[in-house]
């Protein structure tokens, strides 16, 4: 195959256009994970106060629950 | 390549590395190379200018991963055509093949042979004979004119397997063949 011929195939811009795209894209994925892993941190946080949220709760009731007992 | 000249294009690689603009030097040296290369493993031209396009984005999305060990930085492009030729053959359950000038394996073949043409079609039927494997170091070594480091980093395997291979090969062709000693020396 003729140099000429090769030449023709030559597209630097082009290569440099579908790298910043591929760039872009890599960038944008990456964005998603890090806002889904924010996410599932929020939720286990959110969870795990609420979890112990319920379980004071639940002890303070029990409490009142005992104290109402001993008062009649 | 000599080794001054292997420093200096690196400097042109860190320099790439800094700033991706810099890439385009690179890209113009050996767009012709790794064309060529990627043509003679598929004898198809839009194919290969897919492939060949795909070789130089890896390469620029994985510049700065880039580590240099002494070789020139072709290797590291050659490397990544032939992943991407084996991936494609791969993925498309197609055999590999290996298209090979006749003026390029005539060079070969001492000129001072007879009936040169019956002996190159004799050579290529004994190529057409031999593995994929051994095909490929042949290609590096003589037509791509590679050294034995160069092969063994573009094909993954130790250098004294890229010898062996050679060696094979040429024992197996010397029975036919005056090979030319100073390529198989070299």
């Amino acid at each position: 195959m003729t140099s000429r011929r090769i030449e023709r195939h030559k597209n630097y811009a082009q290569l440099m256009n579908k790298h910043q795209k591929s760039q872009r894209l890599k960038r944008i994925v990456q964005w998603v994970i890090y806002v889904f892993i924010a996410f599932i941190l929020m939720f286990a946080i959110y969870y795990s106060l609420s979890d112990k949220k319920e379980k004071s709760t639940e002890q303070q009731s029990h409490l009142t629950s005992i104290n109402v007992n001993t008062a009649t | 390549m000599s080794e001054d000249a292997i420093a200096a294009e690196h400097e042109i690689v860190l320099e790439a590395q800094k700033d991706e603009m810099a890439f385009g030097k690179l890209y113009d040296k050996y767009f012709d190379g790794i064309f060529g290369f990627v043509y003679r493993r598929t004898d198809d031209e839009a194919l290969t200018a897919d492939l060949t396009s795909q070789v130089f984005l890896k390469a620029l999305q994985n510049i700065k991963k880039y580590e240099y060990r002494g070789l020139p930085f072709s290797a590291w492009l050659y490397r990544i055509a032939s992943n991407e030729v084996n991936h494609y053959y791969r993925k498309h359950n197609k055999t590999v093949i290996f298209s090979l000038e006749e003026g390029r394996v005539a060079d070969l073949i001492d000129e001072t042979e007879e009936s040169s043409e019956e002996r190159i079609a004799v050579l290529m039927k004994c190529l057409k004979e031999m593995p994929t494997s051994i095909i490929e170091v042949l290609e590096l070594r003589f037509f791509e004119e590679k050294n034995f480091n160069e092969i063994a980093f573009i094909l993954e395997i130790t250098e004294s397997g890229a010898k062996m291979r050679t060696y094979r090969a040429l024992e197996k062709l010397k029975g036919s063949f005056d090979i030319k000693m100073k390529q198989y020396n070299g």
